[in-house]
């Protein structure tokens, strides 16, 4: 062989001031690599937002939501559930509508806050399930969830996943000529309820569940 | 010295930067995958190719076992000190992996593979003259590559120990992983001494020794760091 080998002895020993700066740099680079890449990519934790600009979160869930059918217990596919913040409070309500009345009732959530609802009524209503931000757009702004304003209904049941802070609720109209009673029971994730009739807005004590 | 701290620098970088493209997504060092994890659980018995196969595929696809290796072989050069070495590094890890899997020491998987992941960075050190040159003392690097291999058998252990091993045919089993692991390590082996033994032959060897451990270096940080955050992550 031409090129002489050279054993560890005769490799010249770098300084300490090189090892130090290599040691720093090493270690720099290897952060500046988990933060941009690594941890989003295996974690989704994404401080930089490196992970959302590359695609890389993608990877974390699909892991996350990666599996097939087997014999043993594996994790079943995501958005089966969904954790909440803040406290779980229920609250049930009477109203009676005399002929041509209408009242509302809101519930204040904040995005993503979800809530099961029922309400009954001794005859038919018409009714507008509906929801206004926080900050809207104009001051009449309302997003409409569920509206029957024709034959209406005499219940309606469901859960429901607030699409933005603010209020959202339900408007009902008595459109006959007999009063109507309604009852509303609610259980979820808001924290505050009113009442609007003809008067002012009117909070209603809405209790954490026990 | 020889080299200029600018063009280490760059090398450094490009080097790390290099490695962390190649850097595997969502599969992990060790973990033996899902499809054969689902193999291992259904086993009962003995099932001894299945199982010599799983652990050298764990460990030629292990790169952080990989990365262990190229830096404890990195100035070897002479077959016996290769072999030595190898050996020490062996005995450590079948020791762990056996103890381990059969008195059930559970040690947990992410802080192990931390330790993994800076047994890289010691040996890259190590291989900087760091010891030598900051602290005035090499300690031996024999000894270092039996604890640190200790410690690579216990990674394996917590894997192995993850996927329920079946009682029945158990001692076989992990004989045959263990066995396996070794093929693998000779295999994987072989291709870094080569490599090594002809990148030797150049001159740019001694040039970029220094700072292709370095970069060596910086993967064992990555590592140590991608686990620390499992660890918390996880907790």
């Amino acid at each position: 062989m031409l090129v002489q080998e050279k054993t560890l002895a005769e490799v010249e020993a770098p300084s300490k001031k090189a090892i130090l700066e290599a040691t720093l740099i090493a270690l720099l680079v290897a952060v500046a690599i988990l933060f941009v890449a690594v941890l989003p990519a295996e974690y989704g934790i994404d401080p930089l937002r490196t992970g959302r600009a590359l695609g890389l979160i993608g990877l974390s869930k699909a892991a996350d939501s990666g599996n097939s059918a087997g014999g043993r217990a594996t994790p079943a596919q995501t958005g089966i559930y969904k954790a909440q913040a803040g406290a779980y409070k229920v609250d049930s309500e009477d109203l009676t509508l005399r002929p041509g009345e209408g009242v509302e009732i809101k519930y204040h959530m904040q995005t993503g806050a979800a809530m099961l609802y029922a309400w009954k009524a001794d005859a038919k209503v018409q009714f507008e399930f509906h929801g206004e931000p926080d900050h809207k757009p104009s001051p009449d702004y309302f997003e409409s969830y569920q509206l029957d304003n024709k034959a209406g209904q005499d219940h309606s049941y469901g859960s429901f996943t607030a699409p933005s802070t603010g209020i959202h609720g339900w408007f009902w109209e008595n459109k006959g000529s007999r009063d109507v009673n309604i009852h509303l029971s609610t259980a979820g994730f808001y924290d505050s309820a009113r009442m609007y009739s003809d008067g002012p807005p009117e909070p209603l004590a809405v209790e954490d569940a026990k | 010295m020889s080299h200029m701290p600018t063009r280490t620098v760059l090398f450094v970088t490009l080097a790390i930067l290099f490695a962390g493209l190649f850097l595997p997504g969502p599969a992990s060092a060790h973990n033996v995958s899902k499809r054969d994890a689902k193999f291992v659980q259904s086993t009962q018995g003995a099932a001894i190719a299945p199982f010599v196969y799983l652990g050298a595929k764990h460990m030629v696809t292990g790169y952080d076992h990989l990365a262990f290796l190229a830096g404890v072989v990195f100035f070897l050069y002479k077959l016996k000190d290769i072999v030595l070495y190898v050996s020490l590094f062996t005995v450590g890890h079948s020791v762990t992996l056996l103890g381990g899997v059969l008195t059930g020491i559970h040690a947990n998987s992410h802080i192990i593979d931390v330790i993994i992941g800076l047994s890289v960075v010691y040996k890259a050190f190590d291989n900087m003259s760091g010891f030598k040159r900051l602290f005035g003392f090499e300690p031996s690097a024999r000894i270092a590559v039996l604890i640190f291999g200790l410690f690579h058998g216990f990674g394996l252990a917590t894997k192995l120990q993850e996927l329920d091993l079946s009682r029945n045919g158990l001692i076989t089993n992990i004989l045959s992983f263990n066995a396996g692991v070794e093929i693998g390590q000779v295999l994987a082996l072989t291709a870094i001494v080569l490599a090594l033994s002809y990148w030797r032959t150049h001159r740019s060897f001694s040039h970029y020794a220094f700072a292709a451990n370095a970069a060596l270096m910086s993967v064992g940080f990555v590592l140590a760091g991608y686990q620390l955050t499992g660890y918390f992550a996880t907790a």
